[in-house]
């Protein structure tokens, strides 16, 4: 970034100087440091930063609660952080529609909170990434985060239901709609989630929300035996019952699922799940000690992070080559075949073999390894494209989607 | 005979896919002239049939090389011309890729060929105690392939989703016949999800050539309820508070008078004749069914409903979805002529546009038969009309229009399942910004920069919507068109 001091007033004018500043350590992004933090208040703001970076050959990281700004590769440049923190509130919510809309530097716990206090209805977004606290809905998008809930719920994919945008020149984007069903236009928002903010930056997002359940139960098998863990939940995955949760952790060794229903419908799946296949029931402060001891187990403490994924029938055999003291945390879900893993990056080459020799895939979300199991040359040549038509100066965090792109 | 193709091209598309692969006939191409829509018709200059992906990749990058535009087509059930040919272009017919070629009950996977029909997929699977969940009505012939293309849903993705929620991975030519991996049977795959944006794009994209769908278990229980009421407006009622009591069943469809009349006359269902009805089906497990089953009983009561049955069993909720079904082919008892309209609204608003509705049917003198997904706000108003009538069709055309029009301004969508087409291109701009629209038509470059894969779908374009992009025009060639078809 060259003439500092010039550009920064090129942002001043746009956004007003008390929302530009000079950039210090901590806004470093996997060791790239940016010259100037900016904060637009609006789209149009965005689109103004974005037309003024690109002029000016700018490159462009955005940032919204900033808890998973080291996941995905370095970005190659970084001249200016793009911070959405300032593009929050509700901007729609439909109760009795179960779909709200909500600025992208919103964050999932305010959200969350207005979700589930509105007078009559008790809602919520069915999505319990890491960092759920902190983490803004734009964020979570891009990174595609989820958590236990995918089980039933899916990930941001399944439950966006449309999105405004910007791209690098100021073109103001938009997909989707406020509607659960639309089939009018191409799903642009779908190329968004896990984009890792190199192609657009996202304002505004319309999700489909779900009722809040009533009431949950909770059933737990715990074991040393990796047959065992993965037999249980294979078998509650063949049961006719509806968990949300079914979750396996490694070195816990353990298995949870959760029901959330209404009080009788939680009640009486946790006993068929017990009665039929084992495990014992959890309730009440035993449920709720439980659940918070692993939340987010995977994310908290030092080493590497990586998501994984192999074929659900497969997970016995991951899980049997890591239990063995190379990772310090494996968060599994068996029905999925997904998961996360934390390692010390010295046993970084044996957790990459393991999910090798599965068949499977590792994408780093923290760390210098080389992913495994991307995707074939042609559908790169395709995502290089779609980043050429979008992007195509390279002005949004470039390098940090895989292939360089 | 085969249009301007010239003798190298066929040589080569004959040599790709065989003898018996290729239709050059101007009588035979004629039968591939339109899909759904049937009044939009363009003969193509050939119809390839191919067998695999390499086929199919080796008959793309011959028209690609020779600058032939080519439309990719399954069973063409589809009802908004998005396989309508292109003249002087090739249609890529996929119904003899048919195969299922794996069930995976481990992995709860099915592979299968983009002809496999969508019933095809439940049916393998069934025996099994597993069943494939989009379910749109045309399920018996229409394709995998063809769903895709549109991101199908059908009754029950109320609850189970759409086409794009149950695709794990695809086979899939690019618009220069090369051949990639898109998604994958492993879930995550790395980078962009080009497979989402695949799904729904409406074959401009490229060509999926088979396809890794993901097997649902089926419930343990299925509670099926026909709710009686007086007018449109109680029954939206009901459904407004089904939805905003937290329950989600696993669907939700509304007939009026007029379409349970038709459907009474061609099944016999034992609909009672009532000024609107309401399919309600719960499944899960049967704690939870059973629950919510009360709860819509309660809930339909409180909002005025005349009748509640409770199908009895399996052969009395078959007899219930029949009718249900076959209400756009029994629109032919009560009216020459129809036009489906496929627009969405909020559900909260269902009474609202119900009305406006019905007031448009007044105004314009025609006849409005509504039979619809109600549980997603997707209507399906059947305009009625006779095409012996001067200017009726046009009549038609046009209070279809103003229909869509109220499902706009009530914070809607053009279409909620039968896709832009070549019908509703021109809609676009009153839905979406020249500048997104603008966005879309860049994703379309990054696949297919010649412009060869289904062109003129999906996207308005100058040539179709006036010389103006972005603003709507009735332009005299789109009503020509459109009379046509009518």
């Amino acid at each position: 970034m060259v003439a500092t001091a010039s550009n920064l007033r090129v942002f001043s004018a746009i956004v007003g100087s008390k929302y530009v500043r000079a950039a210090n350590a901590d806004d470093a992004v996997r060791g790239a440091s940016p010259k100037a933090v900016v904060s637009p208040a609006d789209e149009e703001e965005v689109a103004a930063v974005l037309t003024a970076a690109s002029t000016h050959h700018l490159a462009v990281v955005t940032r919204g609660g900033g808890t998973k700004l080291d996941w995905g590769a370095p970005p190659t440049r970084c001249d200016l952080i793009l911070s959405t923190s300032r593009i929050e509130g509700i901007v729609d919510h439909e109760p009795a529609d179960l779909v709200c809309v909500a600025r992208a530097g919103t964050t999932l716990a305010v959200l969350q909170e207005q979700l589930a206090s509105t007078a009559g209805f008790r809602q919520r977004l069915m999505l319990d990434p890491p960092h759920g606290d902190a983490a803004t809905l734009g964020g979570v998008v891009a990174t595609a985060a989820s958590g236990s809930l995918r089980t039933r719920f899916g990930t941001p994919r399944d439950l966006v239901i449309g999105a405004s945008f910007v791209l690098a020149d100021g073109t103001v984007g938009r997909s989707g709609g406020k509607v659960v069903k639309n089939v009018a236009g191409f799903d642009v928002a779908k190329l968004l989630v896990g984009s890792l903010g190199t192609l657009a930056v996202i304002t505004e997002i319309a999700f489909r929300l779900h009722p809040l359940p009533s009431a949950s139960r909770t059933v737990v098998l715990e074991s040393r035996s990796v047959d065992d863990l993965c037999a249980f939940a294979r078998a509650v995955g063949r049961m006719q019952v509806t968990p949300s949760v079914v979750d396996l952790h490694w070195p816990e060794g353990l298995v949870v699922v959760r029901f959330d229903s209404s009080e009788q419908g939680a009640e009486v799946q946790a006993k068929r799940v017990t009665a039929e296949i084992g495990g014992r029931a959890l309730e009440g402060r035993d449920e709720t000690a439980m659940t918070d001891a692993l939340a987010g187990s995977a994310w908290q403490g030092s080493g590497d992070l990586a998501a994984l994924a192999v074929l659900p029938s497969r997970v016995g055999e991951l899980l049997t080559s890591m239990s063995g003291g190379i990772c310090d945390t494996v968060v599994l879900r068996p029905l999925l075949g997904t998961g996360e893993v934390r390692f010390p990056p010295a046993e970084a080459d044996a957790v990459r073999a393991a999910v090798r020799n599965a068949g499977g895939r590792l994408l780093i979300k923290r760390g210098d390894e080389e992913p495994v199991g991307v995707a074939d040359d042609v559908a790169l040549d395709l995502m290089r494209s779609v980043k050429r038509r979008l992007d195509p100066a390279g002005t949004l965090s470039p390098g940090r989607q895989i292939g360089g792109i | 005979m085969s249009g301007g193709l010239g003798n190298a091209v066929l040589k080569r598309l004959r040599t790709a896919v065989g003898d018996d692969g290729i239709i050059t006939a101007p009588s035979a191409v004629r039968t591939y002239a339109c899909d759904g829509l049937t009044g939009r018709r363009v003969s193509p200059a050939a119809v390839v049939l191919p067998l695999t992906t390499q086929q199919v990749a080796e008959v793309v990058a011959t028209c690609a090389e020779a600058r032939i535009p080519f439309v990719a087509r399954g069973a063409g059930t589809g009802l908004s011309g998005g396989a309508l040919p292109v003249a002087e272009g090739v249609v890529v017919c996929l119904s003899r890729m048919r195969s299922i070629l794996n069930i995976d009950l481990d992995n709860l996977q099915v592979t299968v060929q983009p002809g496999v029909t969508n019933l095809e997929v439940s049916k393998a699977v069934r025996p099994l105690g597993y069943f494939y969940a989009p379910d749109p009505s045309s399920q018996q012939v229409c394709t995998i392939g063809g769903n895709i293309a549109e991101n199908s849903g059908g009754a029950h993705c109320l609850k189970y989703g759409f086409t794009t929620h149950h695709v794990l991975a695809a086979t899939f030519v690019t618009a220069d016949g090369r051949v990639a991996h898109l998604g994958g049977a492993v879930r995550d795959a790395a980078g962009y999800d080009l497979l989402g944006v695949v799904i729904g794009s409406e074959g401009t994209l490229g060509i999926v050539t088979e396809v890794v769908l993901r097997i649902v278990r089926v419930p343990e229980s299925t509670q099926t309820v026909l709710a009686a009421f007086s007018s449109m407006g109680d029954a939206g009622e009901a459904v407004s508070r089904i939805i905003a009591a937290g329950i989600t069943p696993a669907a939700i469809e509304m007939m009026d008078r007029l379409a349970i009349r038709a459907c009474e006359e061609t099944v016999h269902a034992g609909y009672p004749d009532c000024g609107a009805a309401l399919v309600v089906e719960l499944d899960g497990p049967s704690v939870e069914s059973a629950a919510f089953l009360r709860e819509v009983i309660d809930t339909c009561t409180a909002s005025g409903a005349t009748e509640i049955r409770v199908a009895a069993g399996d052969a009395e909720r078959a007899l219930i979805w029949k009718a249900r079904k076959a209400a756009f082919a029994s629109m032919g008892r009560i009216s020459p002529n129809y036009y489906v309209q496929d627009g969405v609204i909020p559900r909260t608003r269902l009474r609202d546009v119900l009305e406006q509705i019905d007031m448009l049917s007044a105004s314009y003198g025609l006849r409005v038969a509504n039979v619809f997904h109600a549980g997603d706000g997707n209507l399906h108003p059947l305009v009625l009309y006779d095409d012996a009538e001067a200017g009726e069709s046009d009549r038609a055309l046009e209070l279809a229009g103003r229909i869509l029009e109220a499902c706009i301004s009530a914070g809607g969508s053009i279409t909620g399942e039968h896709g832009v087409g070549s019908d509703k291109a021109c809609y676009m701009p009153k839905m979406f910004s020249p500048s997104a629209l603008g966005v879309m038509g860049r994703i379309r470059d990054a696949f297919d920069p010649s412009d060869l894969c289904n062109p003129g779908k999906a996207l308005p374009t100058p040539r179709l919507c006036g010389e103006v992009p972005g603003v709507y025009r009735p332009h005299p060639a789109e009503l020509a068109g459109v009379a046509e078809r009518m």
